[in-house]
């Protein structure tokens, strides 16, 4: 199985929690893995083992205390990210724009696997710009905080 | 070797191997990190420390899999 990707700077540093995450995840993902193996039929092929790998993974998250909603966002976010670059999607309109349709499709019983997926990817991008600190509405807060001060020197000139 | 003469494995061979490989990796993060605290105030693992530790850990992954066989031993002769 040969995998192209980028190849990391020597002085490249990673965090140690996160590896120490992965290690454990790796762990529990193998014997995953190793009790689903038992079920593949004779003739399974490499799609068989892709499929029982992502099953195992998903279990494995599953069994980390995540629930199915997370672990389909996360699968969505997964799929829909780009493979090759570290490049981070930004909402925008079209994007809320294909959100409705599919939550459209879903209302309507249309939606497809693929969909729904793409769904989860959206939803979860979606949170978090509406969490972002940049989505924070600053500008609104800091016209009424100018407005306050206003209402409040008039008040004391009034009083004067 | 083709994939219809090939081997069968024992599940509990894979589960044992996945758990040394866990063992080891654990037992050289761990002795990594104390050779890295020894060597002063760094924030850094280096690749040098995973060296020194890989050799410790390979010793104590030697000593966990003959204690695992002497158990396995036990407990079929009981």
């Amino acid at each position: 199985m040969a995998i192209k990707r980028q190849p990391e700077s020597e002085f490249a540093k990673i965090d140690e929690h996160a590896l120490d995450w992965f290690r454990v995840f790796l762990k529990h993902l193998e014997i995953e893995l190793i009790d689903s193996a038992g079920d593949l039929p004779a003739e399974a092929g490499s799609k068989d083992y892709a499929l029982t790998a992502l099953k195992a993974a998903r279990r494995t998250l599953v069994e980390s205390g995540l629930d199915h909603e997370q672990v389909l966002a996360l699968f969505g976010r997964a799929a829909y990210a780009p493979i090759a670059s570290k490049e981070t999607r930004k909402w925008n309109s079209e994007l809320n724009k294909r959100r409705f349709e599919l939550i459209d499709k879903d209302i309507q019983g249309t939606i497809s696997q693929t969909e729904r997926l793409e769904l989860a990817d959206l939803t979860q991008l979606m949170r978090q710009h509406v969490d972002s600190d940049s989505n924070l509405p600053m500008q609104g807060a800091q016209r009424l905080h100018r407005h306050l001060l206003d209402l409040e020197a008039k008040s004391m000139d009034f009083d004067q | 070797m083709s994939k219809f003469d090939s081997y069968r494995i024992e599940a509990s061979a894979a589960r044992a191997l996945t758990e040394w490989k866990f063992f080891f990796s654990e037992q050289v993060t761990r002795k990594a990190r104390e050779l890295a605290a020894k060597d002063g105030p760094t924030s850094t693992i280096s690749l040098q420390h995973y060296q020194q530790a890989a050799e410790f850990a390979a010793d104590l992954l030697v000593s966990e899999v003959q204690k695992a066989r002497s158990d396995y031993g036990d407990q079929k002769a009981a």
